[in-house]
């Protein structure tokens, strides 16, 4: 009853504190609020549209021909691709260069001046082409040599974006040269065949490239048949929302912070003298002792309930069943209790204890994947096991994701291995210090 | 101003004793960079996950998977073909490609041969999958339907057929023409490299040196608290020394910590994970000075409106974590909606944050950085301001 009554003074004196109710409460909901609405899109692969300036300086072959430069212009500015890219158009290689430089825009595709007349000449035999251009400056559109180099400069840190328009600018550059290829092939069969009037063989060569095109949308052997997941009733998986994910790693890390409030308050306690003053009471010490534990693992719990709630009610998280849920708060609670006093069991004052708890908690949140998830990447995933933060963000992991019993019981049995030996270990010093 | 050295130079001397303020400088922040820089340099995160079966093992399926693998976009993971409608539904693949059996067979008789493309629709990750095997695929188709057209329309016009031998012919003849093409691409970036690629690390570490100089106040902060509560202030104050010296010192030895862990940081980035800072060393040194003149004036405004340690310490962790998350510390703000990029850059964070990727990636220069240092000393103006408004010395 002595021991309840000192937790109930303890838990008051924490929750009357704002700071310390914005630190436990408003910033997990804050973080996971902030960064559920920057990935929340509820699609795993999400992908901004691309930043793309296209400088389209391909003048084409003539009156009436259709410049190349300009069917891939028109390709990148297409409505079908109005949710991938977002495209603008440049005067000069120069200006879309800065536009990049400055991070205005992700990817410049720069088209040679001699893309069109690259095309035409190779067609009517010129034969192979050698040589393609160089990696720097101005993009080369060398009508001698039949070569035309387009250019896709890109921002260095981007790599998602500039493939995706490499591989759009690379699916029009393959029709391109096929048409080209089909042309110069049907001219010199043209030439096999005895055909050696130049008038003759230039339409042929036009009639072919014409053809392959008609062809290209039509006749190709290959073809995608588009579909949507066909997925048995029952088999599908849950996918809970962005912010509940992130919340789970938001909660447990601040629930260090929680935890450390009440059980630095031993030490304030001590430097303020009213510890001593209290162990001169009939009061056994280790019932004093019990009742600060039970502060501290009281403290812990209301903030994962209302943090659970929470999430709930403000960002719609699915935490899943009711009964593995209830245990992961009880096991959480007890896990960050046990944290926070042996980080302060350790201190000797209140100001120490306040910086080696924060300098741990953050260390422990980093192992334990409660900033970047439990994605699985290599040694990282072995490493997250050695703390008990890292069990339980797997333990809460899979209930998101609609695990039950089974797949909380290793995450639960592990975290109270861990707790069990942090409580000893606090246990040991705190006794020490006061007997 | 001699009083205020004296303040910095005793706080500089106990930050010096404390073997606390070495984990925050420098362990914790290189904890955070190596941790955030190889799950940023793992493939997962610069590609998109293409859930393959391959039902039909013969030389074509084989050819279209070795093209879909050298796409610089995709990370492509095969897998039994019942698997692949549950990965793409689970979100484990941005799309999935069903190759069923028969389908090099039917390539090579030159008839129909669909390959089945399982997506969500409306993701713009699995219509960037898309463009990656509709790529693939006109590269294929490519150089069998040009050998037909040529064939058919040389025949045409000599007025004779195709048959096997016209149609070797043109094979060959396509052939020669595809292996030397009249257009190429090349990708290259400002480096005029054509192969970098930004690493994990220069997100990681740029991040952890906004991140963790926050956490480096953590010290200077709760100390002016505690002698607040002390009456060490008051005293000083007492003693002829005036607030503007107090707050100068306080300030000045917040500045030069910062600026030696930042400096820590930084040469641990360039040399030991290759971070490109000494691009501009004049743009690196504003861009240093600037953080660390906004980290002491926000802790300075810390320590002068709250009066315990514990709120202290709780605001300073919250900021530090809230500024570093939204101001692209954490993740790039490139991968982010433009909505919350735009929102970010109402944080000096995020400011601080494009001028360390543009020294770092962009070749940025002195001039490059005057914006966006522009908006930071805006808040130091602001936040300092503000302290030595709010400052009582109990």
């Amino acid at each position: 009853m002595r021991a309840l009554t000192i937790a109930w003074k303890d838990i008051r004196h924490t929750y009357r504190s704002i700071a310390g109710v914005v630190m436990m409460l408003a910033a997990p909901l804050l973080l996971a609020l902030a960064l559920g609405s920057a990935f929340g899109s509820g699609d795993n692969f999400s992908v901004a549209a691309v930043k793309t300036v296209v400088v389209n300086q391909d003048e084409g072959a003539g009156a009436g021909s259709a410049a190349a430069g300009a069917t891939l212009t028109a390709t990148l500015l297409s409505p079908d691709m109005s949710g991938l890219l977002q495209v603008t158009q440049a005067a000069t290689p120069e200006q879309a260069k800065a536009l990049v430089d400055d991070g205005e825009a992700d990817v410049a595709v720069l088209i040679p001046p001699g893309l069109t007349a690259a095309l035409m000449s190779g067609a009517f035999g010129a034969g192979g082409n050698e040589g393609a251009s160089g990696t720097s400056g101005t993009p080369r559109g060398d009508t001698a040599s039949g070569v035309a180099d387009i250019q896709i400069y890109k921002d260095p840190s981007l790599s998602i974006a500039p493939a995706i328009v490499t591989a759009v600018v690379q699916s029009v550059t393959d029709s391109l040269n096929g048409a080209r290829a089909a042309a110069a092939a049907a001219v010199q069969l043209g030439l096999s065949g005895g055909i050696a009037d130049p008038a003759a063989l230039t339409d042929l060569a036009t009639a072919t490239a014409e053809s392959f095109a008609r062809a290209a949308q039509t006749k190709a052997a290959i073809s995608l048949d588009e579909r949507s997941p066909q997925v048995t009733e029952g088999t599908e998986r849950k996918r809970p929302n962005v912010a509940s994910q992130v919340l789970v790693g938001m909660m447990l890390f601040f629930m260090l912070f929680g935890a450390s409030t009440p059980a630095r308050s031993i030490l304030d306690e001590h430097r303020e003298g009213t510890l001593p003053r209290l162990f001169t009471t009939p009061t056994p010490r280790s019932v004093i002792l019990a009742g600060k534990y039970m502060a501290v693992f009281l403290v812990v719990l209301i903030q994962a309930v209302v943090l659970v709630l929470a999430g709930r009610f403000l960002l719609g998280a699915d935490w899943g069943e009711p009964g593995p849920v209830a245990v992961l708060i009880v096991v959480s609670s007890l896990v960050a209790a046990s944290l926070g006093l042996v980080t302060v069991s350790f201190a000797k004052t209140p100001a120490q204890a306040g910086a080696v708890s924060s300098a741990i908690f953050v260390f422990i949140g980093l192992i334990s994947g409660n900033f970047t998830g439990t994605a699985d990447v290599g040694a990282l995933s072995t490493i997250r096991r050695i703390s008990p933060m890292g069990w339980l963000m797997e333990g809460w992991t899979d209930t998101l994701f609609g695990g039950s019993w089974g797949a909380i019981a290793l995450p639960v049995l592990a975290a109270l291995g861990f707790t069990v030996v942090l409580f000893a270990i606090a246990t040991f010093f705190f006794r020490r210090r006061y007997a | 101003m001699r009083n205020a050295w004296y303040i910095a130079t005793k706080e500089l001397l106990e930050n010096r004793r404390d073997g606390l303020a070495a984990l925050f400088t420098i362990v914790l922040p290189v904890i955070f960079t190596v941790f955030l820089g190889i799950i940023m340099s793992s493939d997962e995160n610069n590609t998109l996950p293409l859930s393959l079966a391959d039902e039909d093992k013969g030389p074509v399926a084989e050819q279209l998977i070795q093209i879909l693998e050298e796409s610089p976009l995709l990370n492509v993971d095969i897998k039994p073909a019942a698997e692949v409608d549950g990965a793409v539904k689970d979100q484990d693949a941005a799309a999935g490609l069903i190759i069923p059996a028969g389908f090099s067979a039917a390539v090579e008789a030159e008839g129909p041969a669909p390959l089945t493309f399982v997506w969500v629709e409306t993701s713009s990750g699995a219509q960037s999958v898309w463009q990656a095997v509709d790529a693939a695929v006109a590269e294929l188709n490519v150089a069998r339907l040009a050998a037909q057209t040529a064939a058919a329309q040389a025949a045409g016009a000599g007025g004779g057929s195709v048959d096997d031998a016209l149609l070797a012919s043109a094979a060959s003849l396509v052939d020669a023409q595809l292996a030397s093409p009249a257009v190429t691409v090349t990708v290259l970036d400002t480096t005029g490299s054509t192969t970098s690629r930004a690493s994990g690390f220069d997100q990681s570490s740029t991040g952890a040196l906004v991140n963790w100089v926050l956490f480096g106040l953590l010290g200077v902060a709760a100390t002016m608290v505690w002698e607040r509560r002390r009456g060490l202030l008051r005293r000083l104050n007492t003693i002829g020394v005036k607030a503007a010296e107090i707050i100068g010192g306080k300030m000045l030895a917040m500045v030069i910590i910062t600026f030696i862990q930042q400096l820590l940081l930084v040469l641990l980035g360039q040399l030991a994970f290759g971070v490109n800072y000494f691009g501009s060393p004049l743009a690196l040194l504003l861009t240093m000075v600037s953080l660390s003149l906004l980290a002491a004036a926000f802790g300075l405004l810390i320590s002068v409106l709250f009066r315990t340690e514990q709120a202290v310490i709780a605001t300073t962790v919250i900021s530090a974590q809230l500024l570093a998350a939204l101001g692209g510390a954490w993740f790039p703000l490139e991968i982010t909606s433009a909505g919350f990029s735009r929102f970010a850059h109402f944080l000096p964070s995020a400011w601080v944050m494009d001028a360390l990727h543009g020294i770092t990636l962009r070749d940025w220069g002195v001039t490059d950085v005057l914006y966006p240092m522009g908006i930071v000393w805006i808040w130091v103006v602001v936040l300092f301001g503000v302290a030595v408004w709010r400052y009582r010395p109990d």
